[in-house]
């Protein structure tokens, strides 16, 4: 399996939210591609040592998302079939990530000339994983 | 339910086998020491004849029942101490058999395990007294029966034990009332008179203990969830336990605190005859003598002192004689089976290390003291001199007392027609005595030394008829005096004589004189005397020098003065109604009225608490019956095995509510439901 | 009240003398869930576990376990269900191997696979005398003795309790297993919230003898909010606010717990006028210890003893 789940337990964030943000993670860090496989419901229950409704649920909400789909018989496969977001839902779900980045520079003592050159260069390198290309950094 | 029998046995093994050797020990101790009883015999001090056969001694016996009753009791109660703990017992609970199926395993196995600790010693005691050479005492199967009485009462404390740990009582001593039932079944074999009471009343306890404990696995110990019978048993069970711990304590009560307060005097008189003739009646009262009187009512003064004469002094005065108890009027002996061995047989003799006892099929037999081996017996003959199998007469109150000073090696013994004297140096039987009319029988005889003259003892036999009574010779046959039996042998079954003689104990070889001057009493029966209001005199005949009738004297009957005393009546009143008519054989009087009383304020409060506790009728109906007619243990035993609900508040009618209920007895309201504080979290949950 | 349940209960009351334990429980447990029943120690848990079982008579009310009667409960029922009780009691005399033979003497379906599977699982030796197991170890057994006869439904009284963490990971692995089979139910303890949040789908909380929370999971996390309120200077009083739990105030803030957090509770606060307000996102275990503790206001305690002279 491309990517290792890790569950806590003891954190704010429910289980299977850890459990959807971590693909949504992969996918976009380019770790998970489409067409990938993921384990069955039971067997990633039994290996994060959770209750197998709590992966359903997981399951379930990556499915009405759109970044997962089953194929009968065969199991559980990441696919680009994406749900259009509106810009309003995107910037909700954007807007945590930024505030804790620009949070974090600014305690390390990042000037915010320094933090835009970072940014930027990240930008132009970065690559939109379409058809299955996998990208390291 | 195998399954249950074998852990339990493995669980407990230990404890039966510690039993095991424990008793073992005891039943070698308690035979040594009957060993040992029967060496003092042999050597000439006193020994008590009851632990001849050992089967019979009082001391193994009660042993026995002390660990019968600790042993039965500790192993049941150990048995649950191995679920004591909640959880233990959740799990035996637990297993997918019915709460019946776990009661029978392990009772199935703590009984086997009595029987291992119990049993086996007793059976080895049995099987080393059925050997010959180690028991110098008859034996017939039926003297197993004490032990056996024993060794089943133990079973009812088994149950009693088991009850003790199962149930689930505030008070903690209430869970032992138990035993109390036990305990009485267990007493019963030492005080019942046939051997089948006791047998009734162990299988009785048994079946009420067994029914309790039964329903006490039903429910887990408690009461409320038990089925009938098992609620039943246990309210009898404690009930008697009650009683019993009432009993004690107003015992312990009355004896240590009221009784010596209370000034009780206890009197009594008899009649005695001074070696001249002279009848005076002795009174004595708490112990000393309060008066010595003549039959005219003068009191006999010392010729020293000139004051009423001293006891010790009087009693070197004295006549002495002999009596005969009669045997027509009841020939079985109700002897209670396990008040030593006396219903089995008597010691008769003790000569040249050989015991002779007659038992009490009539056969005279003796045993070799130092190798316990039977000798044979002694038979009577018949006339034509062979041997008969004709039974000899037994003797009530026969004690064998050997006190050192008269030759004892021969003495009077009798079947119905002919008074023997035995010798049994030389073991011969030599009839002293037979009935002259054909229907006629003897009634009793005893032998009896006269300090007759330089030619030292002289051995003569009192034996009564049913129609003579007659003083012979021992040594040949002769006839002293005959006297017709008037009164009859039914209402006067106790014939005393009295030799008027000057003699001195022949200790300091000073020589003794006979006057061959006799006085014959005739006593009546105590409980005849007493049905007819002791009207009934007692018969005195002196004789002449020819033996004739010179004189006679009818005294009035004596009886114990004894005042009931006020302490006596309070205890008796303590006692529910129904046993407090039947003791005082009458309904009116002051203290019945006391107990009736007594009884009424108990089921009053009865029925109070059925009231607000609010039994069902037919419960409360029950109950207040019971507790009047048990008065004060009848209550105790409702408040010990009710379970009582705690009351609240009922928001409705503020009135006291029990909480078991699901509505108000009052109002009829539910309870209400949690209050809520706002921060309850609900959602349906949805099937899956 | 439907067929459903596995566990149906109406006004179960306890009281041991003129204390209540239990009051007044209503409950239903679906079929094929895992339920955990929380709840501080001495709030109730066990008493209601014991007369599910049928050990403890109740004081009123009703009770139905698989349909039925918890007062009656029949061989043939409690063949059906597993019962681990708290203390993992056992016959300490027998060793690792006669208790298994003990237990399947009583359940004709008895696999003795899962028995050894478990048992190995956990490391016992079949000749250890169950009095010389740790806690742990013994734990386990009474886990494969309840899990062998492969029943219906499982009732785990704080199977957690005095366990290691590796023990308790075995013993969460195991319930989990079991929900393969989609009609078995487990109703089981805890005060490990930690494996709570892993394996249950239900939870029900009581606090002092009263069911106060009965919902999914996530619901009870969802439900319980905490809220900070920073001010200038010393925190105002706080009205009443419906559904608090408890408020901490520190030397300029205010800390807000409460239960459905919803537009009324925001206006109160808001008429404070505290600098910021934002929402902090609770744990279970946070959550759990906010609705169970002392409700009220109150402040850090150390705080208080410093401020002693």
């Amino acid at each position: 399996m491309p990517v290792n789940f890790n569950i806590n337990t003891g954190s704010n964030t429910p289980i299977y939210q850890q459990i959807t943000a971590q693909v949504r993670l992969g996918v976009t860090t380019g770790k998970l591609a489409v067409g990938d496989q993921l384990p069955s419901v039971r067997a990633l229950a039994e290996d994060l040592v959770v209750n197998p409704n709590t992966v359903a649920r997981a399951y379930g909400d990556l499915m009405r998302e759109g970044l997962l789909e089953s194929r009968a018989g065969r199991g559980v496969f990441i696919t680009h079939k994406r749900k259009i977001y509106s810009r309003a839902e995107g910037w909700r779900r954007l807007e945590p990530l930024l505030h804790a980045l620009i949070g974090e520079a600014m305690i390390l003592d990042f000037t915010r000339e320094e933090l835009r050159e970072a940014f930027e260069e990240k930008l132009s390198k970065w690559k939109q994983p379409k058809g299955g290309d996998k990208k390291n950094e | 339910m195998k399954a249950i029998i074998q852990k339990d046995l493995r669980e407990n093994l230990k404890v039966a086998l510690i039993g095991l050797l424990i008793f073992s020990l005891m039943l070698l101790q308690a035979y040594q020491s009957c060993i040992s009883a029967l060496v003092n015999m042999l050597n000439g001090s006193y020994g008590q004849s009851n632990s001849l056969q050992p089967l019979l001694a009082t001391n193994l016996l009660t042993e026995a029942a002390f660990f019968c009753a600790i042993f039965g009791a500790g192993l049941g109660w150990l048995q649950t101490r191995n679920e004591a703990h909640l959880d233990l017992w959740a799990f035996l609970i637990h297993r997918p058999v019915t709460r019946t199926e776990i009661f029978r395993g392990k009772t199935i196995a703590g009984l086997c395990l009595y029987v291992l600790g119990a049993g086996l010693p007793l059976l080895i005691l049995v099987a080393v007294v059925v050997t010959p050479g180690h028991v110098a005492a008859p034996f017939e199967w039926a003297m197993v029966v004490p032990l056996v009485l024993i060794f089943l009462a133990g079973v009812a404390f088994y149950f009693a034990g088991l009850l003790t740990g199962l149930r689930q009582a505030r008070w903690f001593a209430s869970r032992s009332f138990g035993l109390a039932l036990a305990i009485i079944s267990s007493a019963s074999v030492f005080a019942a008179d046939e051997f089948w009471q006791p047998l009734v009343l162990i299988a009785v306890a048994v079946l009420i203990l067994a029914t309790a404990v039964w329903g006490a696995y039903q429910s887990g110990g408690f009461y409320r969830g038990q089925p009938v019978m098992g609620r039943l048993a246990l309210i009898v069970a404690m009930t008697a336990g009650c009683g019993g711990v009432l009993f004690v304590g107003v015992g312990l009560t009355f004896a240590l605190v009221i009784q010596p307060l209370s000034h009780r005097s206890f009197e009594y008189s008899n009649y005695q005859m001074t070696r001249d003739g002279t009848i005076y009646k002795e009174t004595t009262r708490d112990g000393e003598l309060a008066e010595l009187v003549d039959l005219d009512g003068h009191t006999l003064l010392d010729p020293k002192t000139g004051q009423r004469m001293k006891r010790k002094e009087f009693q070197k005065r004295l006549s002495y004689g002999g009596s005969v108890y009669t045997t027509l009027k009841q020939r079985n002996l109700n002897r209670n089976i396990t008040q030593g061995s006396a219903y089995f047989f008597t010691l008769w003799n003790i000569t040249d290390k050989t015991l002779w006892y007659l038992d009490r099929h009539g056969k005279l037999t003796g045993f070799d003291g130092r190798t316990r081996k039977s000798v044979g017996s002694l038979d009577p003959h018949g006339a034509d001199g062979t041997s008969s199998s004709e039974p000899f007469l037994l003797q009530p109150d026969y004690n064998y007392y050997y006190n050192g000073y008269n030759d004892d090696s021969r003495k009077p013994i009798a079947t119905a027609k002919t008074v023997f004297q035995a010798d049994f140096k030389a073991r011969t039987l030599k009839p002293v005595f037979t009935v002259t009319n054909g229907d006629d029988e003897i009634g009793g005889y005893a032998g009896i030394n006269i300090y007759a003259d330089e030619n030292g003892q002289k051995k003569s036999v009192l034996v009564t008829t049913r129609q003579t009574v007659q003083l012979m010779d021992a040594d040949n046959g002769r006839s002293i005096f005959a006297l017709p039996y008037q009164p009859g042998y039914f209402e006067y079954p106790q014939v005393q004589v009295s030799f008027l003689q000057i003699y001195k104990r022949a200790t300091n070889n000073s020589t003794a004189a006979s006057t061959n001057k006799y006085a014959v009493w005739f006593k009546p029966d105590y409980e005849l005397n007493q049905k007819a209001h002791w009207k009934m005199p007692t018969h005195v005949l002196w004789l002449g020098p020819d033996q004739t009738v010179a004189k006679t004297a009818e005294l009035p009957a004596l009886r114990l003065q004894n005042d009931d005393s006020w302490p006596d009546k309070l205890a008796t009143a303590l006692l529910p109604p129904p046993v407090h008519i039947e003791f005082n054989k009458k309904i009116y009087g002051a203290w019945n009225l006391f107990s009736f009383a007594l009884a009424g304020i108990c089921a009053a409060i009865g029925r109070n608490l059925a009231r607000r506790y609010n039994f069902s009728t037919g419960a409360t109906i029950g109950w207040t019956l019971f507790v009047f007619l048990l008065g004060i243990p009848g209550l105790l035993t409702l408040l010990c095995v009710q379970e009582w609900p705690a009351r609240e508040n009922c928001p409705n009618c503020k009135n006291l509510r029990a909480v078991d209920r699901e509505n108000c007895e009052h109002c009829g309201e539910k309870f209400s439901p949690p209050e809520t504080n706002g921060t309850e979290i609900f959602e349906p949950l949805a099937k899956t | 009240m439907n067929d459903e349940s596995v566990i149906q209960t109406r006004g179960l009351t306890k009281y041991f003398g003129g204390k209540r334990a239990v009051y007044e429980l209503n409950l239903d447990v679906p079929r094929g869930c895992v339920f955990a029943f929380l709840g501080r120690n001495g709030s109730g848990k066990t008493t209601t576990i014991r007369m599910l079982m049928g050990l403890m008579p109740p004081t009123r009310g009703t009770g139905k376990i698989l349909g039925h009667d918890i007062r009656v409960l029949t061989p043939e029922i409690r063949a059906r269900i597993g019962y681990l009780t708290e203390e993992h009691q056992l016959y300490g005399w027998m060793n690792v191997k006669e208790s298994g033979e003990f237990q399947s003497k009583f359940f004709p379906r008895w696999n003795d696979k899962i028995f050894r599977g478990v048992v190995g699982h956990f490391g016992l030796k079949p000749t250890a005398k169950v009095k010389d197991l740790s806690r742990g170890e013994r734990a386990g057994l009474c886990l494969a003795l309840t899990l062998a006869p492969e029943p219906e439904m499982l009732m785990l009284d704080d199977p957690g309790l005095g366990l290691d963490p590796v023990a308790r990971r075995a013993l969460v692995e195991s319930m989990i297993f079991l929900t393969r089979k989609s009609d078995r139910t487990i109703f089981f303890s805890s005060h490990h919230l930690s494996d709570v949040e892993r394996v249950a789908d239900y939870i029900a909380v009581f606090d002092r003898s009263i069911l106060r929370a009965c919902c999914p999971l996530e619901k009870f996390q969802e439900s319980v909010q905490q809220m900070r309120l920073r001010f200038p200077g010393a925190p105002p009083t706080l009205p009443k606010i419906p559904g608090l739990l408890q408020a901490i105030r520190t030397e300029n803030e205010l800390r807000v717990t409460c239960v459905h957090y919803n537009g009324e509770a925001e206006k109160i606060l808001r008429t404070l006028s505290p600098l910021e307000m934002e929402s902090v996102p609770l744990g279970l275990e946070d959550a759990f210890i906010s609705y169970l503790g002392e409700r009220g206001e109150k402040t850090f305690i150390l705080s208080e003893m410093e401020a002693q002279p």
